[in-house]
């Protein structure tokens, strides 16, 4: 029988996901409540009444798994030591047997289950009912007295506080499928295979994480338990992890071949479902093995970056608010210092707009963004004017630019026109003389690092395309071969690297270089 | 005296940093595997092409940044470059710009015991409310009349700007391009995204990028930048300095 809530319920539970298994997440959850729970009880204040409840339940558990009773005498015993650790004030023996009373009792909620109730997204209230501890009279020679024990929600928490849950649940999961295939259960066992996948994208983000902390500090990072943590994770388990895949693919190809042999006609669910299971853990084990890639990656950075560490002996901790912002208000500095210190940095460099020689190192992107900015500016019609200065400007400065780049080929190619060669020392012996301003020997040195990457030098027409203004090196150099037949007659130059150093005014410096006539053969 | 194979691998890193954000073994395995194999590309780097075009190498383990640091360079975007990149009139309207961008890494960089971000992002309002505050105390030091009337250009009229600023204009529909303090964090904040530097989402939250962690961690957290910057900060800068 449909209620109208029902319905509701129905379809909120179909469109999100998350409302499946809500009510096994939501005890999950509770049941570490009883330990928060301490932090607010009065009789607790000072004691750390949360890290003495933690202690309480590894204890028992350390028992547990060693096959031990543990009794009333040992709890109380062993708090009773670990108290003077935790409390804000020395203890004195009667305060200590309160407190561990307290401790017991509460964790064993005075003997009754704890309980806590929460709204389900069908708008009923549930009720979540657990112990965690749990006291059982137990009898010893001589004396009767009360034993401990962890319930399996008691333990579950402890497991699932510590990272090691974490990595075991891939294993774990990988179980669950193996028996969903056997038992062919082929919707659970997709289920399952989605669930890997999640793990897997999982780790694949830790260790993305990782790279970017080892490369922002290698030594910090490497005292941190996240990196030991993945380390570990990744010498001991991918392997084992992997060959586990290697095997459920056997066993879903194995099942699929049985499913083909008795397929029976307008009944092949079964066979597409195996099909489909198949190609998902497929992709999902491909994925899983390329984290074994990434394991080899990351000791290979990791070594790098040490050494790389070991030969910097220069970091220092620069704290951006205490020591740069706090001493920028401090100081007062010029806006434009701010700028510099700020913001400059961080940003890519670039060849000054004024001598975009980028142009030669592939599609021309700094001169054309200025024409395609952001459409708020163009709509907001209080920009246009700045807009066309700033594009007069612009034209302005490109012709300059023109002009120059041909100086410095006409400077470059001259010599070549009766030489077969030239060095370019030869060049800029005169560049202090003739008075160069400091951009025009900037721009000169970058242009002589491009000509030297490009190799070459075209100095003949006619090409086999015509350059468009937009690249301004070869246009430049077109133009100018255009213009002086004399030099688009000297034929194909090559760059090389010679040897020592040039000296260029305003103390800079640059290789070498040798430009030669002919066409590469030495 | 370096051989021609070194100068070459050497440039070739540096057209391909002014080509690519960041130099890895994903985008060019092949020249990552040439400077590995020829400890001289960085040191050519280190006593000519560095000196040279005023330009940083930052090497964050298997990667490489390209930054020019404070220094002057031909690589630097001049004021007026950045005025265009971020949309703003004049100098004041960038200085508030770059003092936003100072507030925002002492905001992700102030954690004592790590060089990364100490937050994973910060919330707009709470950024506003940082440079509000920073700008407030700047004018309230009791020397900063004294200051202003030695005629040094500081920041006070950066500062004095700011706080005249109408916090958001309701309803705009171009936050962006009001003339508002939440106009100019949108202006920096969306120049600092084209960069690669922070995420924006929403026009809420900012997120720092790895680029930026590396860059900050890279190149503040060094000995001589470090000085360097802050000599620059107390000698107030060269003021005779074109834009």
């Amino acid at each position: 029988m449909d209620t109208p809530g029902e319905d509701a319920f129905e379809s909120v539970q179909q469109r999100f996901a998350g409302f499946i298994g809500f009510d096994e997440r939501m005890s999950s959850l509770m049941s570490m409540w009883p330990l928060y729970g301490l932090t607010a009880k009065n009789t607790l204040t000072g004691y750390s009444g949360f890290e003495l409840g933690v202690c309480l339940l590894l204890f028992v558990m350390e028992k547990m798994l060693g096959y031990e009773i543990c009794t009333y005498e040992d709890a109380r015993d062993f708090l009773g030591g670990l108290l003077p650790l935790f409390a804000d004030e020395p203890v004195s023996s009667e305060q200590a047997e309160t407190v561990v009373e307290k401790l017991l009792n509460e964790l064993s909620n005075y003997g009754k289950p704890f309980q806590y109730e929460y709204r389900s997204p069908d708008g009923v209230t549930r009720q979540v009912k657990f112990r965690l501890l749990e006291q059982e009279p137990y009898s010893l020679p001589g004396r009767d007295t009360v034993k401990l024990r962890l319930t399996p929600i008691g333990l579950d928490i402890l497991f699932k506080s510590r990272e090691i849950y974490q990595d075991l649940r891939f294993s774990v999961m990988q179980f669950y499928l193996d028996q969903q295939i056997r038992r062919g259960t082929f919707d659970g066992a997709l289920d399952t295979v989605r669930q890997l996948g999640v793990a897997v994208a999982a780790m694949e983000r830790d260790l993305e994480v990782l790279r970017a902390e080892i490369r922002r500090n290698v030594v910090e990072t490497m005292a941190k338990p996240d990196y030991r943590r993945i380390f570990t994770r990744m010498r001991q388990q991918l392997n084992r992890e992997s060959e586990t895949f290697d095997n459920l693919i056997r066993l879903v190809q194995e099942t699929r071949r049985n499913a083909e042999a008795s397929v029976l006609p307008g009944n092949d669910n079964r066979l597409s479902n195996v099909q489909r299971l198949e190609q998902q853990l497929y992709a999902v084990s491909q994925r899983h093995l390329m984290l074994l890639n990434s394991q080899l990656d990351l000791n290979f950075l990791t070594e790098e970056a040490l050494l790389a560490s070991l030969r910097s002996t220069l970091i220092v901790r620069f704290h951006l608010e205490k020591e740069l912002l706090a001493e920028v208000l401090r100081q007062n500095p010029p806006g434009k210092v701010v700028t510099q210190v700020g913001m400059q940095p961080l940003l890519r460099p670039r060849p000054s707009r004024l001598f975009s020689l980028l142009s030669f190192l592939g599609p021309q992107t700094l001169l054309s963004r200025d024409r395609e900015r952001p459409p708020e500016n163009i709509l907001g019609g209080v920009d246009r004017a700045v807009e066309q200065a700033q594009q007069q400007l612009e034209q302005q400065q490109y012709k300059k630019t023109l002009e120059l780049l041909q100086r410095f080929f006409r400077i470059i190619l001259t010599p070549l026109v009766r030489s077969p060669e030239l060095y370019l020392s030869h060049v800029t012996v005169g560049m202090k003389e003739q008075g160069w301003p400091q951009y025009e020997v900037e721009a000169f040195l970058y242009m002589m690092l491009l000509l030297h990457q490009a190799r070459r030098i075209e100095a003949r027409l006619p090409w086999g395309f015509v350059p468009s203004d937009s690249d301004m090196l070869e246009f430049a150099l077109y133009r100018l071969l255009r213009d002086d037949p004399e030099l688009a007659g000297i034929g194909m130059v090559q760059v090389t690297a010679g040897s020592g150093k040039v000296d260029l005014p305003y103390d800079m410096e640059m290789t070498e270089l040798l430009f030669y006539r002919g066409d590469g053969g030495v | 005296m370096y051989e021609r194979g070194t100068v070459e691998t050497a440039i070739v890193l540096l057209r391909e940093l002014l080509k690519h954000p960041v130099i890895n073994r994903e985008n060019n395995s092949s020249l990552i595997m040439r400077i590995q194999q020829d400890s001289e590309v960085l040191n050519l780097w280190q006593e000519v092409l560095e000196p040279a075009l005023g330009v940083k190498l930052l090497k964050a383990g298997d990667e490489y940044y390209l930054t020019t640091g404070i220094q002057e360079s031909v690589f630097a975007a001049s004021n007026e470059d950045l005025r265009g990149d971020l949309g703003v009139d004049n100098n004041t309207e960038l200085f508030t710009c770059s003092f936003i961008v100072l507030t925002l890494i002492a905001a992700f960089y102030n954690s004592d015991d790590t060089t990364g971000p100490s937050r994973e992002y910060i919330n707009l309002v709470e950024l506003e409310g940082l440079v509000t505050s920073n700008f407030e105390a700047l004018l309230g030091r009791e020397d900063v009349e004294a200051l202003e009337n030695k005629g040094r250009v500081n920041l006070v009229e950066p500062a004095q700007f700011w706080l005249d600023l109408a916090t958001m204009r309701q309803g705009a529909i171009r936050p962006k391009q009001t003339i508002t303090r939440w106009g100019f964090l949108l202006k920096t904040l969306s120049f600092l995204e084209k960069n690669q530097l922070v995420h924006l989402i929403e026009e809420r939250q900012v997120f720092p990028q790895p680029r930026l962690n590396t860059l900050v961690a890279n190149y503040y957290n060094h000995r001589d930048h470090k000085n360097m910057i802050l000599e620059l900060i107390r000698a107030g800068g060269d003021e005779n300095a074109s834009d």
